[in-house]
């Protein structure tokens, strides 16, 4: 892919136009689509910051300009509003309870999570932010249950699935089509393969679920931990396609 | 973004869609704000629609809850801003940005107003 750029006036009419120009060139990149989602964010709370913080009341310009590097997906966003010191954005508050939070730093702090580098200088009159996501090939495996999962049966999940991971997958989607009860050892079999991915960058997603196995998600609350798609194109579709 | 809303008896139910960034998050402060003018302040968001949210328009919605929690007729009674249907890539902005302990969350409209 080759270089590009986008310049417009620096204002919250701009956000949108910015975050789909980031998108494409993302998307052409090659970056799978939840890498394509935080590429997206990260890009909007940059040109956020330049909109509402370097340039303050006034306008000028701002230059997103994006290319494929060393297996890295890298964007450049220009301005020529005030200098910008990242050092002077307080660390932000995840933890404080409602009335004591603060909501200052999260859109640095989001930058610096999403991105891989994320460096700031002031260049010849301009602030310049360089932020790089490395190009993962999307790779994803596929592991279909079948009948009843119980404790009798969540050693052999556990097994299922770990294989798939030796086999390089950190994407992981389970498919229950064929799956007719699912117990609490089966949920915590599942959870627990589930983090031990998040925490190395990958998940675990389920997808093709009947109504009775459906309706254990939705009243143990375990919807809100796992992604549940219905079919396995679904699941797939956001982890890219490239495998 | 577009907003609707529902008003029932106790709650007021404003659906967001679409984006929800620094371009849009003075108009959804400031529909929160009207309500809250007209001294309803049980209000619940429903983002099964929320297509992309960043940090100003999560400031919006812990701004919005400080407020309505002041309001109170018993400690047992007060207003609240909650939300409902919150979809894969909110919900993982709310977890990186430790605003998933901030809200209660539900998964269904009328257990979530039933909640109030």
């Amino acid at each position: 892919m080759s270089f590009r750029t986008l310049t417009l006036d620096a204002s919250l009419e701009a956000l949108a136009e910015i975050s789909d120009f980031v998108v494409d060139q993302a998307r052409a990149a090659g970056l799978d689509e939840h890498a394509v989602w935080e590429v997206q964010l990260a890009a909007d709370e940059a040109a956020t910051n330049v909109i509402q913080h370097s340039y303050r009341q006034c306008s000028g310009p701002i230059t997103i300009a994006t290319q494929v590097i060393a297996n890295e997906f890298e964007i450049t966003i220009t301005d020529q509003g005030e200098p910008f010191n990242p050092d002077t954005v307080p660390e932000p508050d995840l933890v404080s309870p409602l009335e004591e939070r603060k909501t200052g730093g999260l859109g640095l702090f989001l930058m610096r999570k999403l991105m891989d580098r994320v460096e700031f200088r002031f260049q010849g009159g301009e602030n310049v932010l360089v932020m790089a996501k490395r190009i993962r090939q999307a790779d994803f495996r596929v592991v279909s249950l079948t009948g009843r999962i119980d404790a009798a049966a969540a050693p052999e999940v556990n097994r299922m699935v770990r294989q798939a991971m030796r086999d390089g997958g950190k994407q992981i989607v389970v498919e229950l089509r064929d799956v007719t009860f699912l117990s609490s050892s089966g949920l915590r079999a599942l959870l627990l393969l589930a983090r031990e991915l998040r925490r190395d960058g990958g998940d675990l997603v389920l997808c093709a679920l009947q109504p009775q196995v459906a309706e254990v998600f939705h009243l143990t609350g375990f919807d809100q931990i796992f992604q549940l798609h219905h079919t396995r194109e679904e699941a797939t579709a956001g982890f890219g396609n490239a495998a | 973004m577009e907003i609707n809303h529902r008003r029932l008896n106790r709650v007021d139910v404003v659906g967001v869609t679409g984006r929800l960034t620094a371009a849009e998050a003075p108009e959804l402060q400031e529909r929160i704000n009207a309500l809250f003018n007209e001294g309803r302040y049980r209000i619940l968001l429903d983002f099964a629609n929320l297509e992309y949210i960043s940090s100003p328009g999560l400031r919006v919605l812990i701004e919005a809850r400080k407020r309505a929690r002041e309001w109170k007729i018993t400690d047992f009674d007060r207003g609240d801003v909650r939300i409902v249907n919150l979809p894969p890539r909110i919900k993982e902005v709310f977890d990186l940005t430790g605003f998933t302990s901030l809200f209660h969350i539900y998964n269904d409209v009328v257990e979530a107003v039933g909640s109030f």
